[in-house]
């Protein structure tokens, strides 16, 4: 495959992405409408999900960029290192604010959640068990992990190809 | 720091960077880069180029001096 066909389908899969992005924000987006006509005390877990929504925002962003790059025969370049660095950081950023929610829905759901909370509240409406939710928490974090790890190498390695193209084309 | 001399050497032998160009093969942009001292390494290859097309010792070209 050529550097323009393969910049293009990349770039293709990035806006796949955005599109099931904005399916997720509007889902995120109307959790919190319900939680905050809920009440106060139950806020905490739907702003956790729109938050975690900022970090692959950021993600495609770079993702878009660097493809773009791909296509304009730059792979190396300190810019992209730069933003492989950046998406190695949202994917920790989000890895963390899963295990809060995670900590936080679990501590809702066994210490608050029957003693205060009303039948009709927010977390009533949550439907699935709590290993169910504990599993699929666990399965976002490791993934966040993997991506961590993964552009904080790539990262490493676009930066050290970057070094030596510059030093390649600098050699007469 | 290496210096490279190549004007020097073109105004002696009268020869601008485009006829030096031409004989070594060698791109004007590339040769402006070893000119300007923004090249990082140069290769034997294109050194022995040069002090052929120029009729002179890797010495006349290339100069150390301290910073």
């Amino acid at each position: 495959m050529k550097q323009k066909e393969l910049s293009i389908l990349l770039r293709a899969v990035v806006v796949l992405c955005g599109l099931v992005w904005l399916v997720f924000a509007n889902w995120f987006g109307r959790m919190l409408g319900i939680a905050i006509r809920d009440g106060a005390y139950v806020l905490a877990y739907p702003l956790l999900l729109c938050l975690m929504l900022l970090p692959p925002l950021v993600v495609l962003w770079d993702a878009w960029h660097i493809f773009t790059q791909i296509g304009r025969n730059n792979s190396f370049c300190v810019e992209n290192a730069r933003r492989l660095r950046r998406i190695s950081l949202c994917a920790l950023v989000d890895t963390v604010l899963d295990v809060v929610m995670l900590v936080y829905g679990l501590i809702y759901k066994f210490h608050i959640s029957a003693a205060s909370a009303p039948s009709d509240s927010f977390f009533s409406r949550l439907d699935g068990d709590v290993f169910g939710a504990v599993v699929r928490c666990l399965f976002v974090a490791f993934i966040g992990v993997a991506v961590t790890v993964a552009a904080a190498a790539l990262s490493h390695l676009t930066l050290k190809a970057a070094d030596l193209q510059d030093e390649n084309d600098l050699t007469i | 720091m290496i210096y490279v001399n190549l004007d020097v050497m073109l105004a002696r032998r009268h020869m601008s960077l485009t006829q030096l160009a031409e004989r070594v093969g060698l791109t004007i942009a590339n040769l402006s880069v070893l000119k300007t001292g923004k090249a990082k390494a140069v290769r034997f290859s294109t050194l022995d180029a040069i002090c052929r097309a120029l009729d002179c010792q890797p010495g006349d070209i290339l100069e150390y001096r301290e910073d």
